[in-house]
């Protein structure tokens, strides 16, 4: 018996699909698909089974329709004995009007149960010749691109595998300075380097060439050399000529300290230590401290000094300088003489860094002021805490000072701050920040001030203006600074019941002029900030870290923050 | 100047969610609708390229959208890199090789495809991280893509070539014209900018083989045989590309001869050969500007100068913003993958026609307006007496599709269900952590 849609269109989907997949038709589409496709079948079968009977019967054989595979899942599209399936398109047309428009489109649906080959797919009715023809063209101009790209870059005299490897290891690796595997005599590096025909330490020489004609640069403007006798340098230059040259400072014009160590004192030390042996080819950086001189175990203290720029290399700006070379300019800080913090920042320093700072739009032209915190370099925001400091001059801007000057050069002399950098209390007042001052005050009959003379109570002829000054020195500044010791962190209960623990910062705030303390205090849970409360209460749990800093501060001037730390243990129990 | 052509990003992403937003209401008002496996994936998978797209403009213009935060870990950051590989490849395979009659035929054979897509991404991102050994430039994912379009492209050029007649109704026929139809579309929508580069594989100029990503910097950093895979690969792409845009070129020349002697019949592949000779006049213009200077580029195909700016906005700008998301539309409507049966579903559709229409208008009048100093009010009433017209009607003619397209299909030898929901698992996970990690950090 074959079931009706409307009975099969009852049962669950699941049912349908097990009763179609049992009758290995397609298990896809709706639960009206699979119900006509079910239908289909039993009377595709029920109609066979009387077309055999028959044949058995009356012996009249039927014309059995060849073609395609036919689609399932319709009911008129199926092309029926002594049809041909390109009839299908005009039988789809032939829907019985009064069938919902549901089952309409439902029933308008053709799914073939059988993919067609993907060659078909992909190559049509021919898809031998085809795709044979596309992948031929394919290899052709693959061989082609592969070739026409290889002779261009691979392709070398000789051994393309051993110049490409060779290329690798010297250019790139082993023989080039920022490469991680830098290994300039590494007997691979000597040997891929050979067949180059290069030296295999080419970077470092290419490197040290590069320097040198930056630094021959600053060195040729003028006859500067960047360098200045130190006062050592004048004792040890004096007593190695009285004891071993046999000559007194006046051959070199009795320098003193601050002196500029010229090319003629070199060429004259040159022609003392050339009766020595290895004398006679000192650079003069071979005067400096630990410099490389023959003779520099007599001169522990070297005999030069850098030229004073007014500036100082930074620890974080000797980190910055690392990080951007590195990454950047690919140069280590060898090309700087290694610097600590505290050293001369020099104008050689300065042409090195220009030298890099010109391979990118807008670099090359910094001044030493460029490269202080805030400065205007075009790499300031790679260098937040700038590269430099204004080397101490023993003078700092004081507190009065700094308004002071504010309103002398609104009132008198028509410039803001901005001629001294807008400084801040505790600033160094630098020779240039005098020689700016002593500019001022030169067209009002002043303009010979020292540092000293800017002090509370100076000889200035200004100083009826200034009557607490504009600068203090170091000494004082520090004798004014707070500072904190002993900090502990005590804790209670809490009176309140809440449960909480009450904390409190223990301290001892000393101050030379024992003026109020007005520390800040700031509490933190596990480094998150937590407030700035002289106390702190809360219920911390057990392992908790809970750390104070106290900056100490009495009105005017702060002192170093110090911090204590507590470990909270809970009692579980 | 690039404030102008800056407004394109933000036209091609209002474009682009009004397209999904319209796709995406069709395609999820009833799952269970009487469309066939087939016509579901197709919708997903387009709502998935749409989705990549967005995101991917969303980033660009917005960059808080993607991660960067420099503080996040690196097992966020590998995640994430491999969520955007992992979308992106399974989006543009299953495309191209999952709809409408497919290549992949088993669940196995998905799940094959998914294991070397993760294989691939995991060696070309193990090559190119800073402190790998050997560091050298692997594009075995590209490739294996290219390869997958290889086939793709066969389809299409065979329908442009040989289409089956008009009449035939066999279902040899049948399979290739829509088989062929779809790959048209398919290949239209995950077109490339690469496609720039077909003439620069054939000269060897920098614009294809010095440009990013196919740039062969391995001998140095790895030596010759690392120099020879990265030279294998960026051949496969660039030559893939190359092979890919000529045959076309020429198969659209031929269509478009033959249905002139209305040997060939004039559809979609009349429509796509047109396309494709504009995308040439494009392609062979963008390489004239290249070597010979009149605009000049970086590896990365950034623009240099303000020539350069304005190629690239009327090349992959254009394309991306307006030929995109235009033809995802097409594609979803045109081959049945939603059903627009009702008179609401139409009054619908011409809302998105007229949405289109207008994005159209304001493309062009952006690009015009950098390239020609047009008054912005001669331009204003030059695109309103064009909407005026009823131009979106031919859109929506355009997009009608034929009874063909929405009433053949192949049964999935297997349990479609599973499989519908493993492909969207596939690409649907990925793209989450994605954006989830762009969201929270």
């Amino acid at each position: 018996m074959i079931p009706s849609e409307a009975e099969l269109v009852k049962l669950k989907k699941d049912e349908l699909v097990a009763m179609a997949s049992g009758l290995e038709l397609a298990v896809s589409g709706t639960k009206q698909d699979l119900a006509q496709r079910i239908i289909q079948h039993k009377t595709e079968a029920y109609d066979n089974e009387t077309d055999r009977l028959e044949d058995v019967l009356y012996h009249t054989p039927e014309e059995v329709a060849g073609g395609n595979e036919p689609p399932s899942g319709t009911a008129e599209e199926e092309p029926t004995e002594g049809e041909a399936s390109e009839d299908s398109a005009e039988a789809l047309d032939e829907v019985n009007e009064s069938e919902t428009e549901e089952q309409k489109a439902a029933r308008d649906h053709i799914v073939f149960d059988e993919l067609p080959p993907r060659a078909l797919v992909a190559g049509g009715l021919n898809p031998k010749v085809y795709l044979t023809t596309l992948a031929t063209v394919f290899l052709l101009m693959f061989g082609y691109g592969f070739q026409d790209y290889y002779g261009q870059h691979f392709s070398f005299e000789g051994d393309d595998r051993k110049t490409m490897d060779c290329v690798h290891i010297t250019y790139h690796t082993m023989g080039y300075g920022n490469s991680s595997k830098y290994d300039p005599t590494n007997e691979a590096n000597i040997e891929c380097a050979e067949f180059l025909g290069v030296s295999p330490n080419y970077w470092q020489e290419e490197m040290d060439a590069w320097i040198a004609s930056l630094v021959g640069n600053v060195a040729s403007d003028g006859n500067h050399t960047g360098f200045v006798w130190t006062q050592a340098g004048i004792d040890t230059m004096a007593y190695l000529g009285a004891s071993t040259f046999n000559a007194n400072m006046s051959v070199y014009g009795d320098p003193v300290a601050g002196d500029e160590f010229t090319q003629q004192h070199l060429s004259i030390w040159n022609g003392f230590a050339a009766g020595f042996p290895g004398g006679g080819n000192d650079t003069i950086e071979s005067l400096l401290p630990g410099g490389n001189s023959p003779f520099a175990i007599y001169m522990p203290a070297g005999i030069v000094g850098h030229k004073p720029t007014g500036f100082l290399w930074t620890q974080a700006g000797i980190d910055t300088m690392t990080y951007l070379g590195a990454t950047t300019f690919n140069a280590n800080m060898s090309v700087y003489g290694d610097p600590v913090a505290g050293d001369v920042f020099t104008e050689q320093h300065l042409a090195v860094w220009n030298g890099f700072g010109a391979m990118f739009p807008g670099g090359g032209n910094d001044t030493i002021e460029s490269l202080l915190p805030g400065g205007n370099s075009p790499f300031a925001i790679y260098m937040p805490s700038g590269i430099v400091e204004h080397a101490p001059t023993g003078y700092l801007w004081s507190h009065p000072g700094v308004p002071t000057m504010a309103y002398l050069g609104s009132s008198t002399f028509g410039a803001n701050m901005s001629v001294f950098g807008d400084p801040a209390p505790g600033d160094v007042f630098t020779a240039d920040h005098l020689a700016v001052w002593n500019g001022f005050t030169a067209t009002l009959g002043g303009g010979n001030d020292t540092f000293a003379s800017l002090l509370p109570g100076g000889d200035s002829p200004f100083a009826v203006y200034m009557p607490v000054g504009i600068v203090i020195t170091e000494a004082e500044w520090t004798n004014q600074t707070p500072s904190v010791v002993n900090l502990t962190i005590s804790s209670s209960p809490t009176e309140d019941g809440s449960g909480n623990t009450t904390y409190e910062a223990v301290y001892e705030f000393l101050d030379a002029q024992e003026d109020n303390d007005t520390s800040t205090v700031m509490w933190f849970v596990n480094g998150t900030y937590m407030t700035n409360t002289s106390t702190y209460s809360a219920a911390l749990t057990n392992g908790s870290v809970l750390t104070v800093r106290v900056t100490p501060h009495d009105g005017l001037y702060a002192g170093s923050s110090v911090e204590a730390e507590l470990v909270i243990l809970v009692n579980e129990s | 100047m690039s404030e102008s052509l800056d407004l394109l990003d933000d036209i091609g992403l209002v474009l682009s969610v009004f397209v999904l937003l319209f796709i995406a209401y069709f395609h999820l008002r009833n799952l269970n609708d009487d469309r066939t496996w087939d016509r579901k994936m197709g919708a997903a998978l387009v709502i998935w390229l749409l989705l990549y797209f967005i995101l991917r403009r969303i980033q660009e213009i917005s960059p808080s959208m993607g991660i960067d935060d420099p503080d996040v870990s690196s097992f966020i950051l590998d995640l994430t890199a491999y969520s955007s590989q992992l979308n992106f490849y399974y989006i543009h395979l299953f495309l191209m090789l999952l709809v409408p009659i497919p290549f992949l035929r088993n669940g196995w054979q998905i799940g094959a495809i998914g294991v070397l897509v993760l294989l691939f991404a995991h060696i070309d991102r193990s090559a190119m991280v800073a402190d790998a050994d050997p560091y050298y430039n692997s594009l075995l994912l590209p490739s294996f893509l290219l390869l997958a379009a290889l086939v793709c492209f066969s389809v299409g050029l065979r329908f442009l070539l040989f289409p089956p007649d008009v009449d035939d109704d066999s279902q040899e026929a049948l399979a290739m014209r829509r088989s062929g139809f779809f790959a048209l579309g398919t290949i239209a929508v995950v077109m490339d900018n690469m496609v720039f580069r077909a003439v620069g594989f054939l000269d060897g100029s920098g614009n294809a083989w010095w440009t990013f990503p196919t740039v062969n910097y391995s001998g140095a950093s790895a030596g010759y045989d690392y120099a020879m895979i990265t030279l294998t690969e960026m051949t496969i792409i660039l030559g893939a590309f190359s092979f890919l845009m000529i045959g076309f070129g020429v198969g659209a020349i031929y269509h478009l001869i033959k249905a002139s002697r209305r040997e060939h019949p004039v559809s979609l592949a009349t429509v796509f050969s047109g396309y494709i000779l504009f995308i040439w006049l494009l392609i062979l213009f963008r390489h004239w500007a290249y070597v010979s200077q009149y605009a000049t580029w970086t590896m990365t195909e950034s623009p240099l100068d303000d020539n350069a700016a304005i190629i690239t906005a009327l090349s992959d700008g254009f394309t991306f913003h307006l030929i995109y998301p235009t033809i995802a539309l097409l594609h979803a409507v045109k081959f049945g993958l939603i059903t627009i049966e009702s008179e609401r579903d139409k009054k619908i559709l011409r809302v998105v026609a007229l949405g289109v229409m207008v994005a159209i208008t304001a493309v062009f009048t952006t690009l015009l307006e950098v390239i020609i100093p047009v008054p912005d009010i001669l331009l204003a009433v030059a695109c309103g007496l064009v909407l005026a017209t009823g131009w979106e009607r031919y859109l929506i003619d355009a997009l009608e599709p034929d009874e063909e397209m929405k009433t053949i299909s192949w049964a999935w030898p297997g349990n479609e269900r599973a499989m519908m929901i493993g492909v969207n698992l596939m690409i649907g996970v990925p793209f989450a952590i994605k954006l989830l990690t762009g969201v929270m950090w």
